[in-house]
């Protein structure tokens, strides 16, 4: 598809769920752009407040998506993704509706892929919170021992990505044909780092410096330890990254130890818990049973 | 700002402001250390030209290590064109010549072939350096392996990391004898 311009297209596609001031504020941040995108689609998880009627009536130029039941942000995302590859899109930039865009978010993002001298099937935005640090959810993760790949992407002034987060992430339609989608069991978390890392294990990825958007959580946390009954997901995604083909064996032992640090610090803050350790063990369990993909 | 240019393995003389380090089998192209001069800022250390082959493919095994513990710092030296790195090989750097008082010379004696990354680790330890993509310059043959007792001995220098230390011990496992 091309754009009106003649450039590529560029689908936006932002996943919510009953937070209508934070969507607002991100449509708002589209509608900024200096280099707007082509389309933008709203997947609404089922929200139960008047989520759908804000973006019909501030935000007409955006497609609502509205999903009968709430897919988490994997299932969002799924859908979103596939309807944009469906409308022959060339690029899929991905957001939470906590994400603010700056005006110059895209047009960076387009010149970044556009500088790279390996074709990238992947740039990402860096992801600030509101004091200006980089978000520790959203922290990227340099591909550090490829030395040479490295070197290259820094003389384009890029940084080779190992995966991404689905905050101000923006894959060409390319990576749908040739890897499929996000994949939707997983729900909440870990499902972003699961398809950028498939997509990303043998293709190349970058975060563009000059490209930038805020994620305004409520606090700059890492999700873990005070995640209640989700942590559930954390314990059974990580086991299924773990058993599927996105790592590679060394990638897979150091994920795996990061995986076990987080088990022990959760049992650390509520291991005294029954319920608490009830959802550690279905987590445990259905990550050893469920199908990888 | 002068410069004094030598050849690793060999002396490293204090007298300039900046000496410029080559690998004995490294080509160096006109304007390498201009190009490293241009992107050093105050305080910085060290700056590493980037090693390709003859076919122009970057040599990892000539690449510095980048410094993986201040991603915010690597993303704003990213945009300049710079990785913050963590240690360098000598193949072509260009190096602020006051950390010879402060930090002595890479003891090739004790680590062999490995003496100027564990030396540049300390080094880098205590000041930034930076690996600059803009200088080029060419190795085409394999570069000088350590022996098992060097890379032993470099392995307890507390500068690597653990895939650094598999990867050394089992390179110089390999070595022909």
């Amino acid at each position: 598809m091309v754009s009106r311009d003649g450039a590529e297209s560029v689908c936006a596609i932002v996943v919510t769920h009953n937070r209508p001031d934070m969507l607002r504020r991100c449509l708002d941040g589209l509608a900024a752009q200096e280099r707007p995108a082509d389309e933008v689609l709203v997947v609404d998880n089922a929200s139960t407040d008047h989520t759908p009627d804000l973006v019909r009536d501030e935000f007409p130029w955006a497609e609502l998506i509205r999903l009968e039941v709430n897919g988490g942000g994997a299932g969002g995302f799924h859908r979103g993704l596939a309807e944009a590859h469906k409308r022959g899109h060339d690029w899929l930039w991905v957001m939470d509706d906590d994400t603010f865009p700056v005006p110059d978010t895209l047009a960076a993002l387009l010149a970044g892929a556009e500088r790279a001298t390996e074709r990238p099937l992947l740039v990402a935005s860096q992801v600030r919170w509101k004091d200006e640090r980089l978000h520790p959810m959203n922290l990227p993760v340099p591909r550090w021992r490829d030395r040479g790949g490295l070197s290259a992407g820094v003389a384009d002034g890029l940084l080779l990505l190992r995966n991404a987060t689905f905050v101000s992430a923006m894959m060409r339609r390319e990576a749908v044909d040739r890897f499929g989608l996000p994949l939707e069991h997983y729900f909440i978390w870990t499902d972003d780092v699961e398809w950028t890392s498939r997509i990303l294990r043998a293709e190349r990825g970058y975060l563009v410096p000059e490209s930038r958007v805020y994620h305004w959580t409520p606090k700059p946390h890492t999700a873990v330890t005070d995640a209640g009954p989700r942590f559930y997901y954390h314990a059974r995604n990580s086991l299924l990254l773990l058993r599927g083909t996105s790592l590679s064996a060394v990638e897979r032992f150091d994920y795996g130890r990061y995986y076990l640090r987080s088990l022990v610090a959760y049992l650390k803050a509520h291991g005294r818990d029954r319920d608490a350790r009830a959802v550690l063990w279905r987590g445990l369990r259905d990550g050893l049973k469920d199908p990888v993909r | 700002m002068s410069v004094a240019e030598v050849v690793w393995p060999g002396p490293l003389p204090a007298g300039a402001d900046w000496l410029f380090v080559r690998g004995r089998d490294t080509a160096v192209p006109e304007g390498t250390v201009d190009a490293l001069l241009g992107a050093a800022e105050e305080g910085d250390a060290l700056l590493a030209a980037l090693v390709v082959d003859g076919a122009g493919a970057p040599r990892a095994d000539r690449l510095p290590a980048g410094r993986e513990a201040d991603t915010a710092a690597a993303i704003a030296a990213v945009a300049g064109r710079r990785l913050p790195i963590r240690n360098a090989p000598f193949a072509a750097v260009l190096l602020r010549s006051a950390v010879l008082a402060e930090h002595g010379v890479p003891d090739a004696g004790r680590y062999g072939a490995h003496a100027p990354v564990v030396w540049t680790a300390r080094v880098l330890a205590a000041h930034p350096g930076f690996l600059v993509p803009a200088a080029v310059v060419v190795e085409e043959r394999p570069a000088r392996q350590a022996g098992l007792s060097a890379t032993l001995r470099a392995a307890r220098s507390g500068t690597w990391t653990r895939g650094e230390q598999v990867r050394a011990i089992g390179a110089a496992l390999r070595r022909p004898r």
